[in-house]
């Protein structure tokens, strides 16, 4: 199926999010569209998959003019699209979200549909419990359903929207695999994402979008720096972690074991100095978010002693931590970290630190203007956190640490995040660091790891290894690490 | 003697048939993501209105019709005011629920006392004749069988076609169904209605037969809408296990009735109110099976008794996802 996209625009207030966008896609190919945070691309995909109307533009499906009213209809038409966050249901049985979708019949017809089923599965070499709840399934697997899901129903062109987030590195090998096998059984694919290794591994060719605007049709591979210049318009300096051999020893912990929901730690002993950045490796659920909380004063460890400048810190509550200076930031921005409903100042008021019964609003107005100037972030003061882009809530987030904070504890600070962005908050982070604050961080991303840690620790089931330090590993020593190889 | 408790009995499926309806009303409504709080008000303003156009037009059927489309009003109110208008479900609930009662006291003031036509039961032949199931189920009013009819059909529905699948869908996360090309806001439209039918079929039930007339505040039927309410929460919007929860509120009034000329020491207010608290015990109860410790106890159980009383590996015993909360199209 070849697909033609001429001239689309879209506006979302002030912002055109998509300017003239023209764009062929052949049959069989693997297409790579790139973008920073913003660039416009889940838009352009959004009108594609017709989850979204265009304010003008046409799309052509192997040289007919057509019009989607919903991404029912593009999905008629053979376009289906994998959303950032599954649209599926978790409720149900993998069945009945499957089946959901026809448009025939009175009564559930349980056999000739698991046929239908089955046979794509075997194209795909994989196969589901069909009884089971949609919602046991990992991420990954979800991921792998609503690819199963489309492609029953027709889909000749997937989309897949950043799928590569929050899935471990062992998933998106998986992922790869089953969309190089998609291309060689003539499906057309369009792989949304805004980290470079991942087109360059998958593609034969890509485009750049930036500012809603198309920069770039470039086939692959090609060097970074050239599809960098692209995306951002300019070349990226990257920062390296602070030299910190020197600095004193600030916090410690000694013996502590944690506990997750299936398994208790190794003891694990560890000092951090100031200005030091440790960064936690491991797949998802190996951990590293149980040591994270534990270290915040969220959850009580089952053993050990956790001690800042010689004072032991007691759980029970997380206020004697913050009080310290022990701050933690979840993954889950929008879950854990920021408020639905109460605007980025009501934010900003909530992160000082309560002197007076009152609310002085010009006070609480000037440091949000401020904060919102110095982090660059794209709303207002009244504008509410759930509005904010993904990007700029983690900036929201980022600029609610308090100064006086001395342990930062992240949970993936760069979820989500381009590399621009992600630069900039780490130079926030450094700021911190030459401050003298120290930094725990865990993040999926190995590069990220590698690159502004001083030393990693690396998580595999329950098992917390001794600290690396960073200059000693590579991405595939780490890697196996991650996977569970050359442990002692 | 045992005959006595035939008859009991049979009064208990009988008395329980306008809440079993009403409760499977409320849980497809509830399936489809929306709470509709007016329930107590539907059923009394249904049981007036049913009583006053049975009385007018001597015509029992009329009055049946009557009961149905004021549910039906009163659900496409409570549907415009959320879906199209975007208030609240909790709010327009509740007002709507109080306004009914009110409505129904002050409308019916003219008809108090009169005599309608009365449904009666209808025997079904054959089928009556069989041993203790006869007098039990076969000796009925219509009512009572499309009450015992709605049970099965209403599971049936929504587990195993495509249109109770969509209906589910919609409840659990509007914003997928409507990615799969379902018309979310016209779903609810349709269950809101329909549901709030069954409810105010349930009114006429009442006041047409198992308690002729209207009296006012004196009906005794305030309340019941209420426990309505409750019956589908707990039963797990499963229609098998609401039902369950309905014949066990009905027997457990009687149990009071019947103890009453018993045991004459205790004040017959308590064993009036008794079934009350004694339900929400119970309904407690039945809701333990999701802790651990109800675990552990049933396991010492014989394994088919544990099958039946365990929920493990069981579904649908979760509320609607999305239930009571808003959704908007793009």
């Amino acid at each position: 199926m070849e697909i033609e996209i001429r001239n689309i625009h879209k506006s979302f207030g002030a912002v055109h999010a998509n300017a003239g966008i023209s764009l062929t896609v052949h049959a069989g190919e693997i297409l790579g569209v790139l973008g920073e945070n913003g660039a416009g691309k889940t838009t352009l995909m959004k009108i594609l998959a017709g989850l979204q109307p265009c304010d003008a533009g046409e799309i052509y499906v192997d040289g007919k003019l057509v019009h989607f009213q919903s991404a029912d209809s593009a999905l008629a038409l053979g376009i289906g699209m994998l959303s950032q966050d599954p649209l599926d249901f978790p409720m149900l049985t993998i069945f009945d979200n499957l089946y959901l979708g026809r448009k025939k019949g009175f009564f559930i017809q349980k056999n000739s549909f698991r046929k239908e089923v089955e046979k794509v599965e075997d194209l795909l070499a994989f196969h589901f419990k069909l009884s089971e709840l949609v919602g046991t399934l990992s991420i990954g697997e979800r991921q792998q359903l609503e690819i199963l899901r489309l492609l029953v129903y027709g889909s000749e062109l997937i989309i897949l929207d950043e799928p590569t987030t929050g899935i471990s590195t062992q998933q998106k090998k998986q992922l790869f695999d089953l969309l190089k096998r998609l291309a060689e059984l003539g499906k057309t694919v369009i792989f949304v994402t805004h980290k470079l290794a991942e087109v360059n591994e998958l593609c034969r060719r890509t485009i750049v979008l930036r500012q809603g605007k198309l920069v770039g049709d470039v086939a692959l591979p090609c060097g970074s720096a050239s599809l960098i210049q692209a995306m951002f318009g300019k070349a990226v300096d990257l920062q390296d972690p602070l030299d910190v051999s020197r600095s004193e020893e600030q916090f410690e912990v000694r013996h502590l074991v944690i506990k997750d929901a299936h398994f208790f730690s190794n003891p694990v002993n560890l000092s951090v100095r100031k200005g030091e950045i440790l960064g936690l490796a491991g797949m998802e659920g190996s951990g590293q978010k149980a040591f994270l909380r534990t270290l915040a004063g969220l959850e009580k460890p089952l053993d050990g002693a956790f001690f800042d400048e010689g004072d032991a810190l007691r759980w029970g509550s997380t206020h004697s931590f913050t009080k310290r200076g022990v701050y933690f930031m979840p993954a889950a921005r929008m879950e854990e970290g920021l408020i639905q409903g109460m605007t980025v100042q009501e934010h900003f008021i909530l992160s000082q630190p309560a002197e007076e019964i009152m609310i002085d609003r010009e006070r609480s107005c000037r440091i949000s203007e401020t904060r919102i100037k110095e982090f660059s972030i794209h709303g207002s003061s009244s504008s509410n956190a759930e509005e904010l882009s993904g990007g700029n809530q983690q900036r929201l987030l980022i600029a609610m640490l308090p100064e006086r904070a001395r342990l930062l504890l992240l949970e993936n600070p760069t979820r989500g995040l381009d590399i621009e962005s992600t630069n900039w908050i780490w130079e926030k982070l450094h700021e911190r660091c030459k401050k003298g604050a120290s930094i725990l961080f865990a993040s999926p991303d190995m590069e990220e790891l590698l690159r502004f840690s001083n030393r990693i620790l690396v998580f595999f089931a329950g098992k917390i290894s001794e600290p690396f330090f960073s200059r000693d590993l590579n991405s595939e020593k780490l890697g196996a690490l991650i996977g569970g190889e050359g442990w002692r | 003697m045992q005959s006595d408790v035939l008859v009991g009995l049979a009064g208990v499926i009988a008395s329980a048939a306008p809440i079993v309806i009403a409760a499977i009303g409320e849980t497809l409504t509830e399936k489809s993501g929306m709470l509709n709080l007016s329930v107590n008000g539907i059923i009394l303003l249904s049981a007036m209105g049913g009583f006053a156009v049975s009385y007018r037009t001597d015509n029992l059927a009329a009055g049946y019709l009557a009961g149905i489309l004021i549910g039906a009003l009163i659900g496409l109110i409570l549907a415009f005011c959320t879906l199209t208008l975007y208030q609240s479900q909790v709010a327009v609930g509740l007002v709507l629920a109080f306004l009914c009662r009110d409505l129904s006291y002050f409308l019916g003031n003219g008809f108090m006392g009169l005599t309608a036509p009365v449904m009666h039961s209808a025997t079904l032949p054959f089928l009556s004749e069989l041993p203790v199931l006869g007098s039990l189920f076969f000796d009925q009013t219509v009512m009572t069988y499309l009450s015992l009819l709605c049970i099965p059909t209403a599971l049936v529905w929504i587990n195993h076609t495509r249109y109770g699948l969509v209906l589910r869908s919609v409840g659990e996360r509007p914003e997928a169904a409507f990615a799969r090309g379902i018309d979310v806001k016209k779903v609810r439209y349709l269950y809101t209605i329909v549901g709030s039918a069954l409810v105010g079929l349930a009114g006429p039930i009442y006041t047409l037969g198992l308690k002729p007339g209207w009296k006012g505040s004196m009906t005794g039927l305030d309340g019941i809408g209420w426990i309505v309410l409750a019956i589908t929460i707990f039963g797990g919007w499963n229609s098998f296990r609401v039902a369950l929860g309905a014949y066990l509120f009905e027997l457990l009034r009687w149990l009071g009735l019947v103890y009453q000329a018993q045991w004459s020491g205790v004040p017959s207010q308590v064993l009036q109110v008794a079934p009350f608290p004694l339900m929400i015990l119970t309904l407690v109860f039945v809701n333990m099976k999701n802790s651990e410790w109800f675990e552990s106890l049933i396991s010492l159980l014989p394994p088919p008794l544990y099958r039946f009383f365990s929920l493990k590996g069981k579904r649908n015993k979760a509320a609607p996802s999305s239930l009571g909360i808003p959704f908007r199209n793009v």
